[in-house]
């Protein structure tokens, strides 16, 4: 069904336009609504861009009424939201909140769920377009949909009809077998076009100018090939520990828990070749196209040669002693799980072929940053470096987080009678050149979903291609055993091994000091 | 609270912010912070931050709060830098305390250019929780030097100097400060063998020195290579420039030590077998007083007609070759604070190539008069 205003307005004018609906967020209870969802929501709302029919309605175990839902999500704004909650906005705002008690796997809840949706729904005018919001864990995705279709809550989107969608969030599955057991079981109630996975990388700025910085500008493209570029690094670095994750996590590790999403589908972006045109699926395709590229891992001894991981040992961080992962709350004392991971990949196609893409992600590193950098290949030996002195090679880095913006480093002459050759940095901020904050991740994705544009989600294939190349890996360690799993001091940036990774491959690459 | 705080001992047009304390996590975001209220003070200009490099400097208490403050201050009109002072500083306790503060001055059409220092403070334990702090600081993409400005050798200071010198790109330290010079010397010279060649190092003795090998090359002009005898006379705590400047004379004339040592704790004397077979004399010999500085450096060269030359300090501190040259008698004095020399070091990443080869020869010198 066509939303309302899209046939006028074509999405250009005033960006996404949503259109009426119910948002039902399982899990509501939970930080990701608290810390996220419900400031993201209420930011929308005071840029306007909600549609004025809307309402949200908070479903979850703990027993809780409409008040004290409404009382953690302003909780959530003050804390969490970029801009301070307004009284009167919050009041305005606060009146589309309401809440739901129930288990995900009880058939009578989603009975009363619905019951209360429809209570809701006539008051602001709502047709009944609905998005559910699974925030719940991986194994519980079936139950919900499955429920959900029980209860006449979730069909197949049909013309003229109102319209319903599932938010998926990552991981999808642990493996292969279970996203495809996931997806199947999601795919049997509704359309690819209904479900949207959501990674929350992809609504970032710096992410999504990622495009716009290779297809808006002239001066990049052209050199964005392998005749240019020596290499690629992507690092996610996380400061926190495990935290109070550690169930989750024992049983996913660094591959899952960020490879997988987050890191490939930004590879994807650098990677991918222009689209057509930028409708959901034509991005979506060249972005499945760059992770059917990826060379498989070899198994055997070259494994570590390619992939490396490591887990946190005791250290200091900003002048802190921190435990050693084994020592953190709820994490097996022999966990083999693993809190580092540094790879080598690459893209074999044309335009990347030879170009080793060097993937890192860690718990307890120095600082959270995420950034990929590109570095181009040095300029031949002479002239200014006609004595064997190396210059330092060109990189443009772009910065997802935190000061999201992008910079590249260029040599120049120093002030000076001497030619002096000194590398410097020509620096783009968003904070500093747009002034306001940027919008958080989740304002543009719920915006998005609302108005029914997949560009920024994962489609099946997407995630199937990423399971496949990843579980090669996870089946290599698996086949190796866990017999050494390497250490790195809390605080520093990673183990040994992974500077042996890079570095082997001469050239003076190293990991980048972010 | 760290000495320097409020308006700076820089040049009239330079100021420092405040230094405000800051929880050690907080580090960055007070920075902003600190750069936030200067741009609303400029009506919303927001100043221009200015860093070439992280510079790392690692002092003691004393040091830190007298003249390393202003040598920081020049360093930041010259090289702007992100500075992070680490002051060991054992009145204070164990646990590391920081401070941030902007130094900013008037640049072009009112606006101002600001350059940013970290101080963090600690004692006894806490020294070896300073890396742990630094490495979240550093700003990707600049170079990073690390100072040593304690009078330790740096490879004799353990741990610390260990991981902060992982960091760095450039070393820097001041051998006129060491209590056993030739001790440290020789330290220096084994580590610094097995330092990375990419890594830029640099002793501020040698950079003082370079006035010397100026005058000492023009001194011996195209007969460099007949040199049969030198003899440095240096002052007190001079020891490691003497060495430098006869280690320089060594790796570019191709002179290798065959044998020698101390003759009395101020004299030692060495032959030194030259390219063509010539032997070559080196004596090196210590003043009961004055300043830490080379007094003289004399050389006799073979040739047709043998000849003495040497290049002495004068008084003023400027280079007097004798017998004059031509234009050329007197050169300008060897100059600067440590704020200087560190200032000029810093834009040269790869460090002096003659200063790594010098100081292998001065190390093999210094094994010989290790008491």
């Amino acid at each position: 069904m066509a939303e309302p205003g899209e046939t006028l307005l074509g999405g250009q004018e005033g960006g996404p336009v949503a259109a009426p609906c119910t948002l039902v967020i399982f899990g509501a209870a939970g930080d990701l609504a608290r810390r996220k969802l419900v400031p993201a929501l209420y930011n929308l709302s005071l840029d306007g861009v909600l549609p004025p029919s809307f309402a949200v309605v908070g479903f979850a175990r703990r027993e809780m009424g409409d008040e004290e839902f409404r009382a953690a999500g302003r909780e959530g704004v003050d804390r969490f939201s970029r801009r301070v909650a307004d009284a009167e906005r919050w009041a305005g705002f606060e009146r589309s909140l309401f809440y739901v008690t129930g288990s995900f796997g009880d058939p009578a809840a989603y009975q009363a769920l619905r019951k209360r949706i429809e209570e809701i729904e006539p008051g602001f005018g709502i047709p009944g377009n609905r998005i559910f919001y699974l925030s719940v864990p991986p194994g519980e995705i079936v139950t919900c949909v499955q429920h959900l279709q029980a209860a006449g809550l979730l069909k197949r989107d049909a013309p003229g009809e109102p319209f319903s969608r599932v938010i998926v969030e990552k991981p999808i599955g642990h493996d292969l077998a279970s996203a495809r057991e996931i997806d199947g079981a999601v795919a049997a109630v509704c359309g690819e076009r209904q479900i949207f996975r959501i990674d929350h990388y992809l609504g970032k700025e710096t992410v999504q100018s990622l495009l716009v910085m290779r297809f808006a500008n002239s001066i990049f493209e052209p050199l964005w090939n392998q005749k240019y570029i020596d290499h690629v690094q992507i690092t996610v670095a996380e400061e926190e520990g495990v935290g109070t994750r550690a169930n989750y996590y024992e049983g996913a590790g660094a591959l899952r828990d960020m490879v997988q999403n987050h890191i490939l589908q930004v590879l994807c972006l650098v990677a991918m070749e222009p689209p057509f045109e930028m409708t959901a699926d034509v991005v979506r395709d060249q972005k499945v196209a760059v992770l059917k590229c990826l060379r498989a891992i070899p198994r055997g001894e070259d494994l570590e040669r390619h992939v490396v991981r490591a887990q946190y040992a005791a250290g200091f961080q900003h002048g802190v002693e921190v435990p050693g992962y084994r020592r953190e709350d709820r994490v097996k004392a022999d966990s083999t799980t693993e809190t580092y991971v540094a790879l080598k990949a690459f893209v074999d196609n044309w335009r990347w072929a030879g170009v080793p893409f060097y993937l890192r992600t860690g718990k307890r590193l120095p600082k959270r940053a995420s950034e990929i950098a590109v570095q181009f290949k040095d300029v031949p030996q002479m002239l200014f470096n006609a004595s064997g002195t190396p210059i330092e090679p060109n990189v443009l880095a772009i910065r997802i987080q935190p000061d999201e913006g992008l910079s590249l480093r260029i040599a120049t002459k120093l002030p000076g009678p001497r030619v002096r050759i000194y590398p410097v940095k020509m620096d783009f901020r968003y904070g500093s050149t747009f002034g306001d904050q940027s919008p958080e991740a989740y304002e543009r994705l719920l915006l998005d979903v609302m108005a029914g544009d997949a560009t920024l989600f994962m489609r099946r294939d997407a995630v199937e291609a990423s399971w496949s190349w990843v579980n090669e890996i996870l089946e290599a360690w698996q086949a190796r055993g866990s017999r050494y799993l390497p250490e790195y001091p809390a605080g520093s940036w990673g183990p040994v091994e992974a500077d042996r990774l890079i570095e082997a491959d001469g050239r003076g690459r190293a990991w980048r000091t972010l | 609270m760290p000495a320097g705080s409020g308006t700076g001992p820089g040049t009239a047009s330079e100021e420092w912010t405040e230094q405000r304390p800051v929880d050690l996590g907080a580090i960055e975001r007070e920075l902003e912070a600190q750069l936030d209220v200067l741009g609303r003070a400029g009506q919303g200009v927001v100043p221009t931050r200015a860093r070439m490099s992280n510079l790392v400097v690692f002092a003691s208490g004393e040091a830190a709060d007298g003249r390393l403050h202003e040598s920081l201050a020049e360093i930041s009109e010259r090289h702007p830098s992100r500075i992070l002072l680490l002051v060991r500083d054992d009145d204070l306790g164990a646990e590391p305390k920081a401070w941030v503060s902007a130094l900013c001055r008037a640049g072009d059409g009112g606006r101002k250019i600001c350059s940013e220092q970290v101080s963090i403070r600690a004692g006894g334990e806490g020294v070896r929780l300073l890396p742990s702090i630094v490495r979240p600081l550093l700003v990707g993409d600049l170079p990073t030097a690390l100072w040593w400005a304690v009078p330790t050798p740096p490879p004799l200071a353990g741990e610390v100097f260990a991981e902060l010198a992982a960091m760095a790109r450039r070393i820097l330290w001041d051998s006129r400060d060491w209590a056993d010079e030739a001790v440290g010397l020789r330290s220096v010279g084994r580590w610094a063998e097995a330092v990375d060649p990419r890594i830029g190092l640099a002793d501020l003795a040698w950079v003082r020195l370079a006035p010397w090998r100026l005058a000492v090359a023009r001194a011996l002009g195209a007969e460099a290579a007949a040199t049969t005898s030198v003899r440095v006379v240096h002052g007190p705590h001079a020891l490691p420039k003497a060495l430098l400047l006869v280690g320089w004379l060594a790796a570019r004339l191709g002179w290798r030590r065959r044998d020698g040592g101390a003759i009395t704790p101020s004299s030692a004397r060495w032959t030194l077998d030259g390219p063509s077979g010539r032997d070559v004399r080196v004596e090196v010999l210590r003043a009961t007083d004055g300043p830490p500085l080379l007094l003289e450096a004399g050389f006799e060269v073979a040739g047709s007609v043998s000849r003495v030359v040497s290049v002495r300090s004068e008084p003023d501190g400027r280079l007097r070759i004798d017998p004059p040259l031509p234009g050329a008698e007197v050169l300008p004095s060897p100059s600067g604070g440590p704020g200087d020399l560190v200032a000029r070091e810093l834009p040269d990443l790869d460090g002096d190539p003659q200063f790594r080869a010098a100081l292998a020869v001065a190390r093999s010198l210094s094994e010989d008069v290790v008491g």
